[in-house]
């Protein structure tokens, strides 16, 4: 069974090479040698030029359209850029703008916000999108229109959702706190208090995000091998145990793209706050986004704005990659 | 078995974050102008612009003000052949916008409806045209001087005003007259005293309000409580005063009543103006401060439940009564490859016949001259419109505006998070101001 379990989650995205492979219980550098058709001659090659060319429009676009800014932006953070005296733009100042930024007590503050924002939203997000999925997976009368329910949040834009969660939050008038009442509670001050509006943030940031780990949730349970689980029944194996120690590795490859594109989407995190708190109260909701687009759009220092939108990349490739690794290397010893 | 990263991986990784740090960036595509194109010393001459299109950056979501001006284009187009293309976007990116569009120096937008905060910014960064040389001499004499004053710099005039405006005092005469009232409170001790008869917390009804969301709006209405107390954030000379006395009096009121009346309501320092004019609509506010835009919405049968039961004065004060005034205007991109024709359409925008149906239609304060003379002969507009029309226009007159300065968008902002650090108690008065005015002082340095 443990060979099994192990083969296929390095199955990884469920391509037929490695599915082969790990039929054939094949040694890792078999395997490996499998996925690099381009290392063979003849039709692999021919295959391999062919999708470079079919390809090589898109990569053109995505050259001009991502590449090109971020290489401006890249080349602004490290000179002068002053709109209102052009006459001190260009100079090249090294590493100041970044230090600027980095000694900034506000950019400090926001950066812990965010980081508290992201830890707490993504051990909330899997804790319920976990059992969501499970129940969807479950095959249980109704399923298709609560999956149809539970994607919806998926299509309303998160300035949309900001706006209905305003309204949501709301002291005297908000729905939350006027279903609380008829049951006797009375509901937080949720925009008014530093604690209240982090919990809405929080809140709002779940209803929006959830659906997707549901989403990718239940598109890796549907790969799941179903022997393996019939294996470990005949076994004897509990519920719990099977969730333990077969599908929760199994679902690795799928927590994997959870967490890289949700921290990703959390750390840049803007709209909803924008609308809902502002960023307050007194600053207890900003985040890094938020001081990056002040910089920008209120201050009009672009340069500085660069320099902390880079920052916040070299954090975000940081954390992916040792999320990755993270992952990786459970994956490989288990 | 450790597992190194592949360079797949990493172009995965990368490529997923520097989308998201792009978009974070917003970084501008080309490089900012170093020169505006100059505006006109000398009048002048009528251009033929028939046939031409201009693109109209504007407001849209939160206001009907577009409305007004898409039910009535028809007519400009049909009296100078160009054509109007209006290009949306919510207040809270329209400056974000247009500044792209003036960095890019595309001239995609000829006119921008300009929100008076960023005027002062726009000017210097040489982001509108000069139009002192197109605006005719009685015309000049026809707007009000603080009107003119919202939209100009060093003497030249950068942009016209279709609305300049302060926030008043909204009350509800139903219940005055329930809680033995006569008149409008006219100091802050009487507004107090008022709020406490009139709050009946039982019944969901507050008698005054004070927003403290961190944001723009209700540094506004700090602001209107500074004036009030006799107090600016800058002098006349640009130095920061905020430290003086009336900064800690405003904050103080809002403190007392909020925590020690309690006749605000208790969510108050999560609040800002949307959130007053729905209670104020929903009948859960006796009194309360807010823009002239409300009195439209509380006269609306499909919204308001106070229809017919409330007026509208001056705000009360400390050490007068006023409010901070400030102005939305039209103005022409730098950029405009149609500035004769972009200014064809401000010009129109802001003629004394348009900006008196505009204060007939939202019942809102004229800055010209003219335009109010219009509406006092108007035989069609109800006294009660009137009166609250001349209400609105006195408060103005009472009152200062902004100082249009580049910096002001970031002290307003610093401003916001003073008051939301005050109001939802996370500083003293005393620390909050001190904060300020020494991040205030960063600001005006540079």
């Amino acid at each position: 069974m443990e060979n099994g379990l192990k083969t296929a989650s390095q199955a990884g995205e469920g391509t037929r090479a490695p599915r082969a492979a790990a039929t054939l219980g094949a040694r890792p550098e078999r395997r490996i040698a499998l996925l690099r058709p381009s290392q063979h001659k003849g039709p692999h090659a021919a295959r391999s030029r062919e999708g470079f060319l079919l390809t090589l429009p898109a990569l053109v676009l995505l050259v001009i359209s991502v590449v090109y800014p971020i290489l401006w932006a890249l080349n602004l953070s490290v000179h002068t850029f002053d709109v209102i005296n052009p006459s001190r733009s260009g100079q090249f100042v090294g590493l100041a703008n970044y230090v600027e930024i980095l000694s900034s007590s506000d950019f400090r503050a926001a950066f812990l916000n965010t980081v508290a924002f992201v830890t707490a939203t993504l051990t909330a997000e899997l804790l319920i999108a976990f059992p969501i999925a499970l129940l969807l997976h479950s095959g249980l009368r109704g399923t298709p229109i609560f999956r149809l329910i539970f994607s919806s949040p998926l299509m309303v834009a998160p300035v949309v959702g900001g706006m209905l969660w305003q309204f949501m939050f709301a002291d005297q008038y908000g729905a939350i706190n006027n279903v609380l009442a008829v049951i006797g509670v009375q509901g937080p001050l949720w925009l008014a208090t530093v604690w209240g509006a982090r919990a809405a943030v929080l809140i709002g940031n779940l209803w929006l995000a959830v659906p997707f780990d549901v989403l990718v949730l239940l598109a890796g349970m549907a790969n799941l091998p179903e022997e393996l689980f019939e294996a470990a029944r005949i076994d004897g194996a509990r519920g719990r145990e099977v969730f333990r120690h077969i599908m929760l590795p199994l679902l690795r490859p799928a927590l994997l793209i959870i967490l890289v594109i949700r921290l990703t989407d959390a750390f840049r995190i803007f709209d909803l706050i924008y609308i809902l708190t502002g960023g307050g109260p007194g600053g207890a909701t900003k985040t890094m986004s938020i001081f990056t687009y002040e910089e920008i759009f209120t201050r009009l220092h672009f340069a500085q704005g660069s320099a902390a939108s880079f920052i916040m990349l070299g954090i975000t490739i940081i954390l992916s990659i040792f999320t990755i690794r993270v992952m990786r290397s459970k994956e490989v010893s288990a | 078995m450790e597992k190194k990263i592949t360079r797949r991986d990493f172009i995965k990784v990368t490529g997923t974050t520097a989308l998201g740090a792009a978009i974070a960036a917003c970084a501008p595509s080309t490089a900012a102008p170093t020169t505006a194109p100059s505006g006109n010393a000398t009048a002048v001459p009528p251009v033929v612009s028939k046939g031409k299109t201009i693109t109209v950056g504007m407001e849209t979501g939160s206001q009907f003000w577009v409305e007004f001006y898409q039910d009535r284009v028809a007519d400009f187009t049909s009296k100078t052949g160009i054509e109007f293309k209006p290009l949306f976007a919510p207040h809270a990116e329209m400056k974000q916008r247009f500044v792209t569009e003036e960095l890019a120096g595309s001239g995609a937008i000829d006119v921008y409806m300009l929100d008076q905060p960023w005027v002062g910014q726009f000017i210097a960064a040489k982001y509108l045209l000069p139009i002192t040389a197109r605006v005719d001499a009685k015309d000049k004499d026809d707007f009000l001087p603080t009107a003119l004053a919202t939209n100009s710099s060093k003497g030249e005039i950068y942009g016209l005003p279709f609305l300049v405006h302060n926030s008043v005092l909204y009350y509800r005469t139903d219940l005055y007259k329930e809680a033995g009232l006569t008149a409008p409170p006219k100091t802050w001790a009487e507004y107090r005293e008022y709020a406490k008869k009139l709050t009946k917390p039982d019944q969901g009804i507050y008698g005054a309000i004070m927003e403290g969301k961190q944001g723009p709006e209700p540094a506004a209405k700090y602001l209107d409580l500074l004036q009030q107390a006799g107090g600016r954030v800058l002098d006349d000379n640009g130095k920061v005063v905020l430290n003086a006395g009336p900064a800690l009096e405003a904050l103080r009121f809002m403190l007392a009543i909020q925590y020690e009346d309690k006749t605000s309501p208790p969510g108050g320092p999560g609040f800002d103006n949307g959130d007053t004019h729905t209670l104020f609509l929903q009948g859960k506010l006796a009194q309360a401060p807010n823009w002239p835009y409300m009195y439209v919405l509380s006269n609306d049968p499909k919204q308001s439940k106070v229809i017919g039961k409330f007026a509208v004065a001056l705000q009360p004060g400390l050490v007068k009564q006023a409010a901070q005034v400030f102005s939305w205007g039209w103005g022409i991109s730098a950029h405009s490859k149609n500035p004769d024709a972009a200014w064809e359409f401000v010009n129109w925008a802001t003629t004394s016949d348009m900006l008196a149906a505009f204060g007939k239609k939202f019942t809102n304060p004229v800055p010209r001259k003219s335009s109010l003379q219009a509406l006092l002969n108007d035989p069609s507009i109800t006294k009660e419109q009137l009166a609250v029309i001349q209400t609105m226009s006195d408060s103005v007159a009472a009152s200062e505006t902004i100082p249009v300065i580049p910096q002001w968008d970031d002290i307003q902002t610093r401003i916001g998070a003073m008051v939301s650090k005050v109001m939802s108690q996370q500083a003293t008065p005393e620390d909050a101001v001190k904060e300020a005015q020494a991040d205030i002082e960063k600001i005006m340095q540079g």
